[in-house]
């Protein structure tokens, strides 16, 4: 090989390979300004920056009507679990018994029969939903001429519309994205119907039990014609609790498709 | 020097830099697309595009928004099954008010029919119910921090 060719190698192939891989990286990418995403990093990327709105809030894909990044709820301090809880509300039918004796004063130790209701607040739990924090960032600076990012990817845009090259995506909206569980079919829905617009879904539990009231002696026989006692037994009441939410808040963003 | 008139500098040159221009070609080759290193986004797909990762610690997980860089992988509850709604019960506790009704007899021996006029207790747990919240489980996957627009 003659010196010129090396010389030619080294100034025209090598040099310039040396530059590029040593120089501080462009740090730019392609996608368009207000592309919204998360990382999994200390920092966001150069060109972009925190999107401080979001933090401590689920993004879900916009809806029809929806306002993009309006919120809904109390941010969540990452690490939390939310709590929710509900009221109980019910009743009992107490039965009655009758004694030989009048009524009146002046034992005012017998409870008298009837419908008693009641109600007392449930304990607050999580609905024990599973989350991973990660890093919110937002697109700054304009795209370079790098190519775009895969087919399929699903992207947040704070913009009013997809970009070009990118299409609204429907069947996510509404719809808190799970990531995909092992074993698990991609794609897939569950849970309830999609939310509307800032909608705070609510739910209920179905409870039961009894109620054992306490014996109370008295010298005095059962029987015709005084009335109204309560009788001592076991009584059962059913109901459904009070609706409340379940306290995740979330940001609705536009979510759109990469052609 | 790069660039010596020496043939000798010339192969040191060559081959200090070979490996250098293979790491290259390769990240060149696996950075097929514009994205920043360690983005994670979900995909309207059935496996990760190349260049990318699946996630994980995201596997059955919703995930939060957070601004704070102490917090990025702070995790909360079990990860959901394959289409789980995933449930919960709440236990209570309270008391049902019994009122009295005055009797003109006396409290002793021997007639147990009546009940005690007392706030009576009363607990128990709810049924288990999904929290009503609409769901879809997608791909989600991480680009790869061998992107150059690694931070």
């Amino acid at each position: 090989m003659s010196t010129f060719v090396r010389r030619f190698a080294i100034r025209r192939l090598l040099l310039p390979l040396a530059l590029a891989v040593f120089a501080p990286p462009s740090f730019a990418d392609s996608l368009p300004v207000g592309a919204v995403s998360l990382f999994n990093s200390i920092q966001c990327p150069t060109g972009w920056g925190p999107l401080l709105s979001a933090d401590g809030y689920f993004f879900l894909p916009l809806m029809e009507g929806g306002h993009n990044m309006s919120r809904s709820g109390e941010a969540l301090n990452p690490g939390a679990d939310p709590q929710h809880k509900h009221m109980i509300a019910s009743s009992i039918s107490i039965e009655g018994t009758q004694f030989v004796a009048i009524g009146g004063c002046c034992n005012d130790s017998l409870a008298s029969a009837g419908t008693k209701s009641f109600s007392t607040p449930a304990d607050a739990v999580s609905p024990g939903l599973p989350y991973v924090t990660l890093l919110a960032c937002t697109k700054r600076d304009p795209p370079d001429t790098s190519p775009p990012p895969p087919q399929h990817t699903l992207m947040y845009f704070s913009t009013p519309s997809c970009p070009s090259g990118w299409t609204k995506n429907l069947f996510t909206q509404g719809r808190f994205p799970v990531g995909l569980p092992a074993n698990g079919t991609p794609g897939l829905t569950f849970g309830g119907a999609p939310l509307a617009p800032l909608e705070r879904r609510t739910h209920t539990h179905a409870f039961s039990g009894e109620v054992a009231t306490e014996k109370r002696d008295v010298a005095i026989g059962s029987g015709c014609c005084t009335g109204g006692y309560a009788k001592n037994g076991t009584y059962p009441y059913t109901g459904v609790s009070s609706a409340d939410d379940s306290g995740l808040p979330y940001m609705q963003l536009l979510q759109c498709e990469k052609n | 020097m790069i660039g010596s008139h020496s043939v000798r500098h010339g192969r040191i040159a060559f081959f200090a830099l070979l490996p250098v221009a293979t790491i290259a070609m390769a990240s060149s080759a696996a950075a097929q697309d514009g994205a920043p290193a360690r983005m994670v986004t979900f995909f309207n797909a059935a496996a990760c595009p190349t260049g990318w990762n699946p996630v994980s610690i995201a596997s059955g997980r919703l995930l939060l928004a957070s601004t704070d860089p102490a917090k990025v992988g702070v995790n909360v509850n079990a990860p959901l099954g394959n289409l789980e709604d995933r449930t919960h019960k709440h236990g209570y506790s309270g008391t049902v008010a019994l009122s009295y009704k005055s009797i003109s007899a006396g409290d002793s021996c021997c007639n147990p029919s009546a009940a005690h006029t007392r706030d009576n207790p009363l607990s128990g747990t709810t049924n288990n119910a999904p929290s009503g919240l609409p769901f879809v489980q997608l791909l989600v996957c991480e680009r790869a921090a061998s992107n150059p627009t690694s931070k």
